[in-house]
């Protein structure tokens, strides 16, 4: 069986119910979705998806590194946003983050998430390179 | 394990910055495809039946590109706007996907990234020896 290994990074807000900031089993990384929680528990840039974005994408690398990785390692990014208007904004965010890395991914605008401020959430699948 | 990218010329160019696929060793992880023809120009204006033609269209081609198949779907994800219009894109996706059931998750919800598109797939594949 392969290792599995929880990741709880710190600096990532503890998550508010029963799940980990991410699973690692083997090469591959599971995260949960990610949003602008402040470790106080307050929404953090509420109103502003550009804010919540560069949180969340914090929130996101501090997972990877936990697990030896980085935005080059992910091949699978899903976003969840509740405007089509804060798209761009997001992705801008998620541009700066992965650079010229384009891992495949998927867009979808749903009507809430777990805290009605939440304008976005993330969340993603990655391969750790195997060592030289 | 070999990571790469897929981005056929059988699909329009990503809307955003992502590429259409990436292959992990024999896993295939496909981008959101929708109802864009070849130029990147929606299609069927307020037709599922035709939106879901395009959108099954393009997801046959991104794996096809990747060296893979419909029939190596192991999980589809559809999403759709409108409930009613479930029957018209299960009837095209049946048309598309034949006797192979893969396991899929079905939600509506409240838009999608491009203005006139009623419906949106995701898969992940498996080719080969895993």
């Amino acid at each position: 069986m392969m290792a599995r290994k929880i990741l709880e990074p710190e600096g990532v807000t503890k998550p508010i119910s029963y799940y980990s900031d991410g699973m690692l089993v083997g090469p591959v990384l599971y995260s949960a979705g990610q949003a602008a929680l402040g470790s106080d528990g307050v929404v953090v840039g509420k109103g502003n998806a550009f804010e919540q974005a560069k949180l969340v994408f914090y929130f996101l690398s501090q997972v990877l590194k936990e697990g030896g990785m980085d935005f080059s390692d992910v091949v699978r990014l899903n976003i969840y946003a509740m405007s089509r208007d804060d798209i761009p904004a997001i992705l801008k965010v998620k541009d700066e983050n992965f650079k010229n890395h384009q891992p495949s991914m998927s867009v979808v605008v749903i009507e809430g998430a777990a805290k009605k401020d939440f304008l976005l959430e993330a969340e993603f699948t990655a391969y750790k390179k195997p060592a030289d | 394990m070999k990571i790469e990218t897929v981005n056929p010329n059988t699909v329009h160019k990503p809307i955003f910055s992502y590429s259409h696929a990436v292959k992990a060793g024999s896993t295939i992880y496909v981008s959101m495809q929708l109802p864009l023809d070849i130029d990147g120009k929606l299609v069927g204006a307020g037709d599922p039946t035709a939106q879901a033609e395009q959108v099954f269209t393009n997801l046959k081609n991104v794996l096809e590109a990747a060296g893979s198949s419909l029939g190596d779907v192991v999980k589809l994800t559809t999403f759709l706007l409108h409930s009613e219009q479930r029957p018209a894109v299960m009837e095209v996706r049946k048309k598309y996907f034949g006797e192979h059931k893969a396991p899929s998750v079905l939600g509506m919800i409240k838009d999608l990234s491009v203005e006139g598109a009623l419906v949106q797939v995701d898969a992940i594949a498996v080719v080969g020896e895993v």
